[in-house]
């Protein structure tokens, strides 16, 4: 059953803001589609209305985890970046215990179109010193990881899709902050993803499994620090690597990968994610995955033009 | 000019003081009573001049980088400590918030005369990992948050000004900014958000001293009329004298003691030293 990034996260935050009794919720005008409105309505004296200004908003989030308060700022991927710098010359700098949710990135965002789909935040914010970067692939994982990032010290980019978030783990199931979960294990090929592009790249492992290849599958929800002991394991390194990513192929997971691969056991590793363009809009996410490559048919094509040159 | 301003900005309308009003406050309330400051103009002058002596020597260690800014900027810091020591504040509680970064060698020069930093900080100052910087870093005592990059400190002092409010706080918030750093949007996002949440628990003071980095301000980009533009984004305006420290130190005396609105002292200033 489909559910939703942004709904499960403004569930959770709002449960979380019980335990949590200095996480304060900053908003640039978005909280109805961030869903930060159920903490608002929640907790309105820890809820604090900014206004469409997200370089303010970093600078006020910068300002709150200072003085000690748990600030966590959501808001779209794409505009969040509008305050790359202070989130640069602040929050990583002074490794300051601010929450960044980006939310409706990568593909999610299907009918806004291609100036608020967003396939370059991964890139911007792993390159920061300090930060931690994760992508939970669905419901399960988005609760746990929230959960997660918010009981450790430290600045914390956290991408969630808008909608259709699958459901991939079971409640009770451990996911575990920069620990990678195997969700299939083979020998011939490996898929790692993240986010929403996990439930994809598990219909890639099936269709490619009725061909006969046995395949590893790798939920890269931890994307900084990276987790290179599952990557060190035999029955990886002996496979051809796929990553796939609603992000460019330029600085995501797959070049996080290709970096850490490249010093310390050279490898096959190929990168199926938005290739050096923007987005466009769509009247639906499947349509748009159609049009950008993204469809389990199509990412199957792609790895099976790859293995046949080989 | 009467003693009241209509105001109607940010949704909400309403009346506060003018500068009039705050001036004839200042006189009928504070001249009278208890908070009345009694300032030794001359005590002033000797502590200036033994500052500036100390700025010397932190410029000279740096070949005089960004000494401009920061000789404009010591009066308005000096003030802010005097005006603490004398209304009996902690000065090592200061929140305090450079958002002119590069004006940070006054900083350090009132941290010293004030005895926040000794002789023994500056040993390493400048030199790799050291916590004096030519810009403010986390690490130095007192620096709240690392500033160099213009026009961030507001935003950051009003998350913690907001934080304050939040657990009962009384300490206000202080933004040393220079006029540059006006032509930053941000500056002015930052403005709009402190009379929207009433935070007047910060004091902004503008180090109006008319030059930026290529040219005279008002060349590069316009910033006057800026009593009129900061009013009109819901703030409470002086406007003083740089040379004068002893009229810093009243103004930031009346606007402590208003409450409902953020407060902003500009400060016209001059480099003589």
């Amino acid at each position: 059953m489909m559910y939703s990034f942004r709904d499960v996260f403004g569930e959770t935050l709002c449960e979380l803001g019980e335990t949590f009794k200095n996480l304060v919720v900053l908003d640039t005008d978005l909280s109805k589609s961030t869903r930060t409105v159920y903490f608002a309505r929640k907790f309105p004296d820890r809820f604090i209305q900014v206004g469409i200004s997200e370089q303010d908003a970093v600078g006020m989030a910068s300002g709150l985890a200072i003085s000690g308060k748990i600030p966590v700022l959501a808001v779209y991927s794409m505009f969040l970046l509008r305050a790359w710098e202070q989130i640069r010359n602040t929050v990583a700098r002074d490794n300051l215990n601010v929450k960044l949710i980006g939310t409706h990135s990568g593909l999610s965002d299907y009918l806004d179109g291609a100036s608020h789909q967003c396939f370059e935040d991964i890139a911007l914010m792993r390159i920061l010193p300090n930060f931690t970067v994760v992508s939970p692939s669905d419901t399960t994982s988005t609760k746990s990881l929230l959960k997660q990032i918010l009981s450790f010290r430290g600045p914390v980019y956290m991408r969630i899709g808008r909608d259709n978030s699958p459901h991939i783990y079971e409640d009770e199931e451990e996911i575990i902050l920069g620990k990678a979960n195997i969700l299939f294990e083979g020998s011939d090929i490996t898929l790692v993803s993240h986010g929403a592009m996990t439930q994809y790249t598990l219909e890639v492992a099936e269709k490619l499994t009725r061909e006969g290849f046995t395949v590893n599958v790798i939920d890269m929800h931890t994307i900084k620090p990276l987790d290179i002991d599952i990557l060190s394991r035999k029955r990886i390194l002996s496979t051809p690597i796929f990553v796939i990513e609603d992000h460019s192929i330029y600085g995501g997971l797959g070049s996080a990968i290709a970096e850490y691969l490249s010093m310390t056991h050279p490898s096959h590793v190929y990168r199926i994610g938005v290739e050096d363009r923007f987005g466009t809009g769509a009247k639906n996410y499947l349509d748009l995955l159609e049009y950008m490559g993204f469809t389990p048919n199509k990412i199957v094509n792609k790895i099976k033009v790859v293995l046949n040159g080989i | 000019m009467g003693l009241i301003q209509r105001y109607g900005v940010n949704g909400r309308r309403g009346v506060k003081l003018s500068r009039l009003g705050i001036k004839m406050l200042n006189i009928l309330y504070l001249d009278d009573g208890e908070k009345h400051l009694d300032i030794d103009t001359d005590t002033i002058r000797k502590e200036l001049e033994e500052l500036e002596n100390i700025l010397k020597d932190i410029l000279a260690r740096i070949n005089g980088f960004h000494a401009y800014s920061s000789i404009t900027s010591l009066s308005i810091l000096y003030s802010i400590f005097k005006h603490r020591q004398m209304r009996g504040l902690r000065l090592d509680e200061t929140k305090i918030i450079l958002s002119k970064g590069h004006a940070a060698p006054a900083l350090y020069a009132v941290f010293k005369f004030f005895g926040i930093l000794d002789d023994d900080d500056f040993i390493d100052a400048f030199t790799p990992g050291s916590h004096i910087q030519s810009h403010p870093v986390k690490g130095c005592p007192m620096v709240l948050v690392s500033t160099g990059s213009l026009g961030q400190g507001l935003s950051i002092a009003n998350g913690i000004a907001i934080s304050h409010k939040m657990r009962g706080d009384p300490d206000d918030v202080y933004v040393v900014m220079g006029d540059g750093e006006l032509d930053e949007g941000q500056v002015w996002e930052a403005l709009s958000t402190a009379s929207t949440h009433n935070l007047d628990n910060i004091i902004l003071l503008i180090d109006r001293n008319g030059h930026q980095l290529t040219g005279p301000t008002e060349e590069i980009k316009i910033k006057e009329p800026l009593i009129e533009k900061l009013e009109s984004f819901g703030w409470m305006v002086e406007r003083v004298s740089g040379e004068n420290p002893e009229d810093i130190i009243n103004a930031l005396n009346s606007l402590g003691e208003l409450s409902g609105w953020p407060k902003a002292v500009i400060v016209d200033t001059h480099a003589h030293m």
